[in-house]
């Protein structure tokens, strides 16, 4: 393989969990342009209407589908309609997630076990759901949306860092288990990322931020941006010798 | 399409690196070289060094090269004394020389262990302090990649022969890594460590002979390593695509590390 085709998607079929905050259509639109067709999962076809018109911009097919990713039979669901409409599966973008800025002792239980519903049993669900099209064609890509607080603890982010660090270590579990297969799985770790939700906030209120940019050898956030190359890298052929890993796209945050 | 080759596009940068000429260096600069970088090799045979710029120029490559043994304490300034002299320069370092030695603890003798670490710890240091002074600061902007190993993140395999410096070293290239990536961050340079598990080499030939057979069955992707496999995580590394990536370790090594 020459390493300038290692990063095509050319044929492929990816799918994006996850439509708020930017990086679900970021992600969409980048793997749309290395060569994929993009299905777009989220509960809200309301908010995947502009990313899928972005996609196909791009000349790639995109398709909506509704489905909530901590339903089991939901998201069967929605694997059922991409298999349906695009025909195969290659890549699973794992992004959908929520947060919750509350401490410990101030979380309603209840909050903390939705979170832990969405984004870890969410993305095993949606997982469950997709890898065996990927199993049976001996070829897939699995990225796990991951944080710096997959390896990090920070105030007020209890329930986020337990399901950040559940997610990346169930990656490690997937990658053992689909890796015979040509399955890999990695987790994508960001620092903050300024998307559109935040992006006053971290211009208005910088000290909510301090603690994370002082820390940062690189200095400054992340954008959407920051976090493509990545992407495409874990979700190509060309990291097809990299699985079980988590890659931290944090401007040497976990390195200081 | 624009994204794909902006994000790993090279054209314009220069990148050195060292023991360029077989296995795991050469393999990182056909990578580099096919996304437009000019890759300066260094390796001690001359006629090894020749033959991969030949390989590299019949691709389509831009390549030269520098004789030297980077585990010679002056070897580091003379390489960019000749790069200078030449009216060339180094955006990108890729620190990809390196040695073991097959030892029981007990029996490693003082000189091999400080011969390995000059190699495998030292050079790299040396390397990036010159490349740092001469062209990256200046610049603004920099990008230095050390090849680590999965032996970096591990102990020895405990059914194999041990290589107690080549593991200490390679630990130690990883937190220098993550060192160089904090000091230098400010400064616009990147530093970053690939540990990659068992590739076929002629380093590695006498342990696969051996062990190859348990060291693929222990890992997720069932197999060694292979001619491609470090391509696409250098070339994130040292891209536009890597811009806010500094100080991580990325294991190549099909998923063995995670056991």
């Amino acid at each position: 393989m020459r390493a300038i085709d290692g990063f095509r998607l050319d044929g492929q079929v990816a799918v994006v969990t996850g439509g708020g905050g930017g990086l679900g259509a970021a992600g969409a639109l980048a793997l749309a342009e290395a060569g994929a067709d993009i299905a777009l999962v989220a509960r809200n076809r309301a908010k995947l209407e502009a990313a899928a018109q972005a996609v196909e911009a791009t000349g790639r097919r995109a398709l909506i589908v509704e489905a909530d990713v901590a339903d089991e039979a939901s998201i069967t669901g929605a694997a059922e309609a991409v298999k349906a409409a695009l025909g195969r599966i290659d890549i699973l973008f794992n992004n959908a997630g929520i947060t919750n800025p509350q401490t410990v002792l101030d979380i309603d239980p209840a909050d903390f076990r939705r979170l832990q519903d969405v984004n870890v049993t969410g993305a095993f669900l949606t997982i469950r759901a997709f890898v065996p099209g990927m199993i049976a064609a001996g070829y897939g890509r699995i990225v796990n949306m991951g944080s710096i607080l997959s390896a990090r603890g920070m105030a007020n982010r209890a329930a986020y860092c337990a399901s950040k660090a559940g997610l990346a270590n169930l990656g490690q579990a997937c990658a053992f288990e689909f890796g015979p297969h040509g399955v890999t799985v990695n987790t994508l770790a960001a620092t903050v990322i300024v998307t559109d939700l935040n992006r006053d906030l971290v211009r208005t209120q910088p000290e909510l931020y301090e603690a994370i940019t002082r820390r940062t050898p690189l200095g400054r956030l992340g954008e959407t941006d920051d976090l493509m190359g990545a992407l495409l890298f874990l979700s190509s052929p060309a990291s097809g010798f990299v699985t079980g890993q988590t890659l931290f796209v944090d401007g040497g945050y976990t390195a200081g | 399409m624009t994204r794909l080759k902006t994000l790993f596009d090279l054209t314009g940068r220069t990148a050195l690196v060292t023991g360029g000429s077989r296995g795991l260096g050469l393999q990182i600069c056909e990578a580099l070289g096919e996304y437009g970088a000019h890759v300066i090799l260094t390796a001690r045979k001359a006629d090894e060094l020749a033959a991969a710029v030949a390989h590299l120029a019949a691709m389509g490559i831009s390549a030269s090269s520098v004789q030297a043994d980077v585990g010679q304490p002056d070897a580091a300034a003379q390489v960019m004394d000749v790069i200078e002299a030449e009216g060339r320069r180094v955006d990108i370092l890729v620190n990809n020389a390196g040695t073991s030695w097959g030892s029981t603890t007990e029996d490693m003798p003082l000189d091999g262990w400080n011969k390995l670490l000059a190699v495998n710890l030292t050079a790299p240091f040396l390397l990036a302090q010159q490349a740092a002074k001469r062209f990256m600061i200046p610049a603004g902007w920099g990008r230095i990649l050390n090849v680590a190993s999965v032996e970096g993140l591990l102990g020895h395999h405990p059914r194999m022969t041990g290589t107690i410096a080549y593991n200490a070293s390679k630990g130690g290239l990883i937190n220098f890594t993550r060192a160089l990536a904090a000091e230098w961050g400010a400064k616009g340079i990147t530093a970053n460590a690939l540990a990659p598990g068992y590739f076929p080499s002629r380093l590695t030939g006498y342990v696969l002979d051996k062990h190859g057979a348990d060291l693929t069955a222990d890992t997720p992707s069932g197999r060694l390593g292979n001619d491609d496999d470090l391509k696409g995580a250098a070339l994130l590394l040292v891209t536009d695509a890597g811009a806010h990536i500094t100080g991580q370790v990325l294991a190549i090594d099909g998923g063995a590390s995670i056991i």
